[in-house]
């Protein structure tokens, strides 16, 4: 019964938070909604096996290791990815003269491709970008859950701002004027 | 990104920039920024550019788990679906308040102890006696008596000092010793 209880408790609190940061990762809907479910499977068999208070980290830590085995397992495809990816920002200025007109720059359309951008960047800069600023994490629970130095977050979350501004900047720069 | 930092941003305050924007820095970092940002039109677009980015990053949507999944792994782990007990309740009400927020639960921690503390040191409490009628009457009859036997052991003092003590033992040997004294002056 506490078992169960506990169970659907952490489900229903983190299903969302795992199916996201995997789809970050892994960049597809289907090998994401994959690793959710392995990740919900690997919590029922460890329902009593690890601190229930200290859940959400080793469900995030599982999470993440699912991924880079995915990733791992799909290098290939993966690289060919991010070749495609070097000319983001490229592909920014083309679709903003392409689809938007001059004067009005969507902030939905700003929005999706900063979600692009950000599925985009560098495994390392991604993972503790994500959970820092689109899943809440604290330094020290993201140091843990990627078994990192605590320094390495914070330096690849900077990077990873820098990096994300730096593909992002002329959609800012237009929506500024 | 090099390009962006000119002479008057160097990288130091690019960083301090870039965490003001994504409201991480400290108050001394942020007055910094705000200060310079005011004086250089250059920092100001520097710090709304990663500021607007910061925002939308922060206004992300969550993508829910499609309903399917969920049912999928309940199947496989031949459990039934059942999401709506009482701990989790409970432990959803509790729980993110006092325990995933390490300030609120200190704070919460810090209060109780105190409360203890203060019990156990200042509160103590008074008898509150509620006699009765009879009880404040025989009271009354007994604080009587007790002072009719102090009387009376007054009285008896009195009476032994005036007959046996005063008469026997002082006015004797004073009236003697005045006899003496004045056989010595007529010159007996």
């Amino acid at each position: 019964m506490l078992q169960s209880s506990k169970f659907d408790y952490l489900i229903e609190q983190h299903k969302n938070k795992i199916f996201n940061y995997s789809l970050y990762m892994v960049h597809n809907n289907m090998d994401a909604e994959d690793i959710t479910q392995e990740v919900m499977i690997r919590i029922w068999q460890n329902i009593n096996k690890f601190n229930f208070l200290a859940a959400r980290a080793w469900i995030m830590r599982t999470t993440h290791n699912l991924c880079i085995d995915y990733l791992r397992h799909n290098k290939n495809q993966y690289q060919r990815e991010l070749s495609i990816d070097d000319n983001l920002s490229e592909r920014i200025e083309d679709k903003r003269n392409a689809v938007m007109p001059d004067d009005a720059l969507d902030q939905s359309m700003l929005d999706k491709n900063i979600k692009r951008a950000v599925e985009n960047l560098q495994e390392r800069l991604k993972s503790p970008f994500v959970l820092y600023e689109l899943q809440g994490f604290k330094y020290k629970e993201i140091s843990k859950i990627l078994d990192v130095p605590l320094n390495t977050v914070k330096v690849n979350i900077l990077r990873a701002r820098k990096q994300l501004q730096k593909d992002l900047k002329i959609y800012a720069r237009a929506y500024l004027k | 990104m090099q390009e962006h930092i000119s002479n008057k941003i160097d990288a130091k305050l690019l960083d301090k920039i870039i965490a003001v924007a994504y409201s991480d820095a400290g108050l001394y970092d942020r007055l910094v920024v705000w200060m310079k940002a005011r004086r250089e039109p250059e920092i100001k677009k520097m710090l709304d550019e990663y500021k607007l980015t910061a925002s939308s990053v922060h206004s992300l949507d969550e993508k829910k788990l499609p309903e399917a999944n969920l049912k999928s792994v309940y199947h496989k782990i031949g459990k039934s679906e059942n999401p709506k007990t009482v701990f989790p309740f409970i432990y959803s009400s509790i729980h993110p308040f006092f325990f995933s927020k390490p300030l609120v639960s200190s704070a919460a921690i810090g209060v109780i102890i105190i409360t203890i503390v203060s019990v156990l040191l200042f509160y103590n409490p008074k008898p509150e006696h509620k006699y009765t009628k009879a009880e404040i009457e025989l009271a009354q009859q007994q604080l009587g008596e007790s002072l009719a036997i102090v009387n009376k052991v007054f009285q008896n003092t009195e009476k032994t000092l005036d007959a046996d003590v005063i008469s026997k033992h002082v006015s004797k040997h004073l009236n003697k010793g005045l006899i003496y004294l004045n056989d010595y002056l007529i010159g007996g």
